[in-house]
């Protein structure tokens, strides 16, 4: 089968690629990291490949089966800040391409990723949304981002029962925002976090749309220095119901060019298609 | 290490214990009640613990001994099953 160039061809590229091809995807792949080209802080975790994945926080065993459980996964920025969960905290790997995070106890944590140098963020996430009975934690920059200076996080849903994602960020003080559409479990979704904290500015972009934005008072400061959790605030609550195809945290504001390539690379294991 | 799949429920009075039995394979991080009001009631009085998932087999068999614990090995069982069946809620957890 021929591999079209995803960037030439968003649109065509769900219907006339075999997602499980070898070479699926890597001229974004290729592209996302090159983001961090210049030392850029951050995260790069791609679920959809085996390769990035292992089954303990050690990282000797890769997965190899469905149900598998992901102790494990590669940063691929070259920061190397792989995320890493033990024992029955681990989230559950499908060879379909992602991580199911079971809204009772997974997660994954990294170790902490100094940001202190910026007080611009971008995060894009694919998750598919299980449920929206309880809120749950895609990914967060600290412990608590409404407790920590230059914290952030990406959630959904925002509210118990409410069909919404939602985010939080800033210095010292932070903006949060709902989601203004609804996003009904189940739900796949490309979510963009768009963070400045001098700029006063925060944005939540779903499936390559604005869809929520706040001027609210971020207050001063940069990013901080803090761990990156995904699928639970701090190992320990708000345990995320979905699953994370792909996750990208980079410490600075991406061009529209960039954005839209990322977001596209983030969409792709979904079969999402970012216009 | 072989690990095994299972919910386990710890009572509160045996938590310290389970944990340190348990360490980072069984961690039992999710506090449950028996207060049905649990899942929209954020101050529900925390009853037991609970993990689910995969971890080590050998280390639960010692848990397992502890007096209250519950632990479903039903491969065709959900975390939520596991609680529906023994009575266990979820608390409500708010940001």
């Amino acid at each position: 089968m021929t591999i079209l160039q995803p960037v030439l061809q968003p649109v065509l590229q769900p219907l006339l690629v075999d997602p499980l091809a070898p070479g699926f995807g890597d001229g974004l792949t290729a592209a996302v990291k090159a983001l961090f080209a210049s030392g850029e802080k951050g995260v790069m975790f791609d679920f959809f490949n085996a390769a990035n994945l292992y089954t303990d926080s050690a990282r000797t065993a890769l997965v190899a089966a469905d149900g598998d459980r992901i102790g494990s996964v590669t940063d691929l920025s070259p920061n190397a800040k792989h995320g890493s969960s033990s024992g029955g905290a681990r989230p559950t790997w499908s060879s379909a391409g992602y991580g199911t995070f079971d809204a009772f106890d997974d997660y994954l944590q990294t170790g902490a990723i100094d940001f202190s140098g910026t007080s611009n963020v971008t995060v894009i996430a694919c998750v598919r949304k299980l449920s929206d009975a309880a809120i749950g934690m895609i990914c967060e920059l600290s412990a608590n981002a409404g407790a920590n200076s230059g914290a952030f996080f990406l959630d959904g849903p925002h509210s118990a029962g409410l069909a919404t994602y939602g985010a939080r960020g800033g210095g010292t003080l932070s903006a949060s925002l709902n989601s203004t559409a609804n996003y009904a479990a189940p739900a796949s979704s490309v979510l963009t976090l768009l963070g400045n904290i001098s700029g006063d500015s925060l944005i939540l972009r779903a499936n390559g749309t604005q869809d929520a934005t706040s001027a609210a008072d971020q207050g001063t400061g940069n990013y901080g220095n803090y761990a990156l959790n995904i699928g639970a605030r701090n190992a320990a609550s708000l345990f995320f119901n979905g699953r994370i195809y792909r996750l990208l945290v980079i410490g600075r504001a991406l061009t529209t060019t960039e954005r839209n390539a990322a977001e596209r690379w983030a969409a792709q294991p979904a079969g999402i298609v970012i216009p | 290490m072989t690990d095994i799949a299972a919910t386990v429920i710890v009572p509160v009075a045996q938590i310290d214990t389970a944990r340190l039995i348990g360490g980072d394979q069984w961690a039992f991080r999710r506090a449950l009640t028996t207060d049905p009001t649990g899942p929209s009631n954020p101050a529900a009085e925390i009853t037991d613990y609970g993990s689910s998932g995969a971890a080590d087999a050998g280390l639960l068999a010692l848990i397992v001994q502890l007096p209250g614990v519950i632990a479903d090995y039903d491969p065709e069982h959900s975390w939520q099953d596991t609680l529906a069946a023994n009575g266990r809620y979820i608390i409500a957890e708010e940001i």
